[in-house]
Order: structure tokens, then sequence, then C-alpha cells
């Protein structure tokens, strides 16, 4: 796009992208190159979200969940459920069987949501060269029409399973509020069945795609599962090596640096990297074999070092987690739901808030969200308040690996590209990993005219 | 056929004013709910307005606005009838801006009418209470954004 345009010195070379476009929230990519050495290479987060934690403490654990889902527009099912999970943990609470499948099917069809959402409307312009998907409504009308056909069917997921497709109520500590219609069920089901060939048909296209070129193997952290690609539950892993999730505070150490208000994360003193490429990487021998299939359609393999096809294992988790979906919902379908295995009955009554006493406790979840893991960490008192909260996300524990990146991949870029395209190789590389950098205000600034 | 018609709270709840659209979405469907309109709730979703509208003849959109007003102040407005100041004025979802969805409707061909309740706020720090000046303003702005929800019932 920038090709008329003269290389620039590499021995002196400055980005300095203030604002970076399609992320959640606002960070700046800062890189200086002085006399052929790189002195700069930031991706600096002006925002935190970290507040939420300090607004939970002194609130009933019981509220925790419809404080927490409000947190992400976009990982709202994801903050829920890791948050429920270290309720039930802090309470000692086992949810059913049928119980923990409605989660997964509720975990799955928020990846749906935001992975098709990634790939379409935020990385799609990139890879077609235009600034937005605006243009593209113009230029690839029946494409736009299809994504937007496979956002429709995973809000409509939303709507069905949770009570309402943003922002969830009806999965609390325990179960579910109340049981999803069985005729909004056979519809989410049609709806899925329907997405298949929209499914296929992304894979062709992105095949067609050219991702940059760049490799650097890295820390990759996921949970995993014997039993299946690990979203809901499982230990942690990292290229091999199994902790349980309890520990994930020996696993990596957090730590803040002066120029960004997100902490960088570590473990063994390296960066690592979470999310859809790092899922892929360790759990691909779990994914459903259509999933797999897709992946060698998009000429994917596992282990994969080219952080810019996070995009491309996107798609494949896309694949997966609706073919697990429709699973679900056959047997659902099938066997029905019991209301006595699903609905909470033991919910204490508003007025027995803070009277009923507990076990003075310390609770963990931990769930596969569209970015990486995600920790929620509680400890309540004898009245079930929380008096300490931390909440984990992915994006700051992706923050030093893709810095790790920016190191590597600009010395490369030097001499070969014009300031233009390495700005935009720069952008590239920060938004395949989808930052979700905060809970953004969206006040709208105005003027009359 | 009746005309297809959704109010729409947007906000984040936990950003004090920020929440006003939210908060004036419960009131007006704890005090005011008329028959044959969908209230929704959107919170912070940002990108499935897009679809979502095509599904509607006329969309109001109750949210909090900076415009230098009076804090509390209530303004109704088209969409023709602002610009705005900043790119990243937006709902959330991943930057893709309140403009940006407004011009993904339009470009698709999606012929709802687009109306906005914008109420101007003070604070829009963390934290869930709304200042002073809008909760005792709540009531008497949600009257009068029912009063126009009358207007687009009866209009053609």
């Amino acid at each position: 796009m920038t090709k008329s345009l003269s290389k620039i010195d590499p021995q002196n070379v400055k980005v300095d992208v203030h604002y970076l476009t399609r992320v959640e929230g606002h960070g700046n990519i800062v890189v200086d190159v002085k006399e052929g050495k790189l002195a700069k290479c930031e991706f600096q987060v002006i925002e935190s979200p970290r507040f939420f934690e300090s607004m939970l403490v002194g609130r009933s654990i019981w509220e925790a969940q419809h404080l927490t889902s409000r947190i992400c527009g976009i990982c709202a099912c994801g903050h829920s459920l890791a948050s429920i999970k270290a309720g039930e943990d802090a309470l000692g609470i086992k949810p059913s069987d049928e119980v923990a499948m409605l989660r997964k099917l509720l975990l799955y069809t928020e990846m749906l949501d935001s992975h098709i959402l990634h790939i379409y409307i935020l990385v799609a312009p990139d890879l077609l060269g235009v600034k937005s998907v605006v243009p593209l409504i113009k230029t690839h009308r029946p494409v736009i029409d299809m994504a937007l056909r496979m956002k429709r069917m995973s809000d409509y997921a939303g709507e069905i399973l949770a009570g309402r497709h943003i922002h969830p109520i009806s999965y609390v500590i325990g179960g579910l509020t109340q049981l999803p219609s069985r005729e909004g069920l056979e519809k989410l089901y049609s709806l899925m069945l329907e997405s298949r060939k929209d499914g296929e048909e992304t894979v062709k296209i992105v095949r067609t795609l050219k991702f940059p070129e760049f490799q650097r193997p890295t820390q990759y952290m996921s949970l995993t599962s014997d039993e299946e690609y690990a979203m809901y539950d499982g230990d942690l892993t990292v290229n091999g090596k199994r902790s349980k999730v309890s520990d994930y505070r020996q696993l990596f150490m957090e730590s803040v640096v002066d120029y960004s208000r997100a902490k960088i994360s570590r473990i063994n003193g390296k960066s690592y990297a979470v999310g859809a490429l790092s899922r892929f990487n360790n759990n691909f021998e779990k994914l459903h074999k259509k999933a797999k299939a897709a992946a060698k359609e998009l000429g994917l393999k596992a282990p994969c070092h080219n952080p810019y096809l996070n995009t491309a294992a996107q798609l494949v988790e896309w694949v997966h987690c609706l073919e697990e979906s429709i699973a679900i919902l056959e047997k659902v379908l099938k066997d029905g739901l019991k209301e006595e295995k699903v609905v909470v009955s033991s919910w204490p009554k508003r007025s027995e808030i803070g009277k009923i006493k507990y076990k003075a406790n310390t609770g963990i979840g931990c769930v596969e969200v569209p970015r990486g893991s995600l920790f929620h960490e509680y400890t309540i008192d004898d009245s079930a308040h929380i008096t300490a909260a931390n909440c984990v996300i992915p994006t700051n524990q992706n923050m030093g690996n893709l810095e790790d990146d920016m190191r590597k991949i600009v010395p490369e870029l030097l001499g070969k590209k014009t300031q233009e395209e390495i700005t935009l190789s720069l952008e590239m590389l920060a938004r395949a990993y989808d930052p979700c950098i905060s809970c953004a205000t969206h006040l709208l600034d105005i003027k009359f005219v | 056929m009746s005309k297809r018609i959704a109010v729409i709270g947007l906000g984040n709840s936990l950003r004090r004013d920020d929440g006003i659209g939210v908060n004036i979405l419960e009131s007006l469907l704890n005090n005011y709910k008329r028959s044959g309109i969908d209230y929704l709730n959107f919170g912070i979703a940002g990108f499935d307005l897009v679809h979502r509208l095509g599904n509607y003849d006329a969309a109001l959109l109750i949210d909090g606005i900076d415009s230098g007003l009076a804090v509390g102040e209530l303004k109704i407005f088209s969409l023709e009838q602002v610009s705005f100041v900043k790119e990243e004025a937006a709902v959330s979802s991943h930057e893709l801006n309140l403009k940006d969805i407004f011009r993904l409707t339009c470009d698709l061909g999606i012929k709802a009418k687009i109306y906005v309740a914008g109420i101007q706020v003070q604070d829009v720090g963390f934290g869930e209470s709304l200042s002073v000046a809008l909760k005792d303003n709540l009531e008497e702005i949600t009257k009068q954004i029912d009063n126009f929800i009358g207007t687009l019932l009866v209009s053609k």
C-alpha cells in the first residue's frame, strides 16, 4: 500500500501509533531505533481495568457474577463463568454435570461470537488493504452478509442460553436461574446447522489471504485436559508441562512497568502467549476432526510459531466450537434438561445474605476466553463477603510476548520496508493478539451542527 | 403492519454516569413500559447493534453524552443532526465506534430511523452510583424520553 514511498534510513526509525485502532480500549505502539539499535519497543496500555477488583471487595460472593459479567462486552460470559467457578471453589459447591455442560455451551458460543468478529471485522481489513470494514461492504458484500449471519447466530445463542445476548444473567453460582426454552434451543440448533456452510466458506476465504511471515517460538500457556479440547476446565499447561490452576500464582509472575498500566506477566522470567494459537499448539490432538481438517486446509500445523496466525487458529477453534455446540444441543434436545439438575434452589434469600455463616476461604476460577486463560480469585470472610479479589486477564498476559515479538520483527523489517509498512506490520501484530485492553467507557463526544 | 420500534439502553453501569442509558432503560421498563416496543439492554455491546437495528423501523438509543450541556440535560436528536468530535467516541466493541456502526447500517441498507436520547454526564470514573445531578433528574428524564417514544408510535 505504500510501495511508492522510499525506504527509510534503517539506522534511525521512529514508530508512534497513538491509539491503535480496531482493538478494545486504548493502547499505543512506540518503537525507536537509534543508530541501528532498538532503543525503545513498547506496547503502552494507557488505561487499566483493575479497578473492578476493588469494586468487588466488600460485596457478597453471590453478587460477584452480576458485577463481573459487566467487565467486558466481548468476554462477558467468560468473566461470568470464571467468577462463578471462583465463587463455587470458595464455597465448596460442585455443580451438576448438566450445568457444566451448559456452561461449556455458553463458552463455546462466546468463542464463536468473538472469533468471527475478530476475523472479519478487525483483521480482514488489514489483509485486504483497507482501513476498516466499511469499504468492504461495497467490495465484498456477500462476505460481509455471511459474517453478519454468523454473528447473528452466536448473538442469538447468548440470548437463549443466558437470558440476554450480552452480560449474562441466568448463569449463577450452583447452576442456572431458569431453563433455556426448548423452542429457543431448537432454533439455535437449526441456526448452527446452517452455519456449517458459512464456516466452510470462511475457511476457503481465509485460505486465500496472505498473513505476514514471521517466526518466534515462545512459551504457550492454556488449559489442557485428557478428556477434551480444554476451555471450561483442566490443568494449566506450558509447552507440555502441567500445573494445577490453584498454583497459578507460582506459575507466572506479574510485574509493573513504568510506561504501561497493564502488568507484564512472565513464566520463568520469560514472556508467554495465551489465546487461540496457544490452545491450538497445546491441545491440537483434542480438536474435533472437522477443526483438524480446517487446520489442514488452512496450512496450520501445531506447533505454529507465527503469532499473525492466531487469527487462523481462531477460525479452527470456531469450527471446533460449532461442532461441540451442535453435539451438546443434540444431547440436550434428545435427553431434555431436568430442572432439578440445572436450576439453582439453594440460593440464600436477600434478607439472609450476610447472616448465614460460611467457612472463610479462597476460591479460584479459570476458563479459556477468546483471548486466553482468564483467572478470577476471591477471598471471602465467614459471611461470604469478598475481602480480596484478583483478576488476571489474557491481554495483560500477552503484553510481554507481543513486545518480544516486536523486538524480533523490527530489526527484520529494517531496510526492507517503508516506515508505513513497518508501522502497519506492528499494528497487525498487535491486532493479531486481539487485545482487549479495557472495558472502555463509550461516552459519545459530539457536536451539534 | 405496526411499526417495529426498539428502545436500546447503552452504557457501562460500572462506570458511574456512563451507565445512564441502562439506568433509564430500567426506569422505563419499571414505570412506563409500553406494548409493541422492544426494550433492550445492550450494555457495552457495540457491533451487535448493526444487525439488530435491521429488525426495526425505528430505534431510540439512550446514552450518555458529553456535549457541554448542563449535567443531566437531555437532548434527543437524529444522527443527521450531529457530528462526532472524536473518532473513538464509541460503543466499546473493539473500537468499532458508534459512527462506524451508523455508517455500516447505512451502507448495508438498513432502513431503521435512528434517534439518540443523549444525557449530559458528569463523572464516568469507576463506580456504580450516578452523580447526584443525574440521580435527581432520572425520573424527569425518563418521563421525557417516554413522551418521545409515544411520538415514535404515532409517527409514520
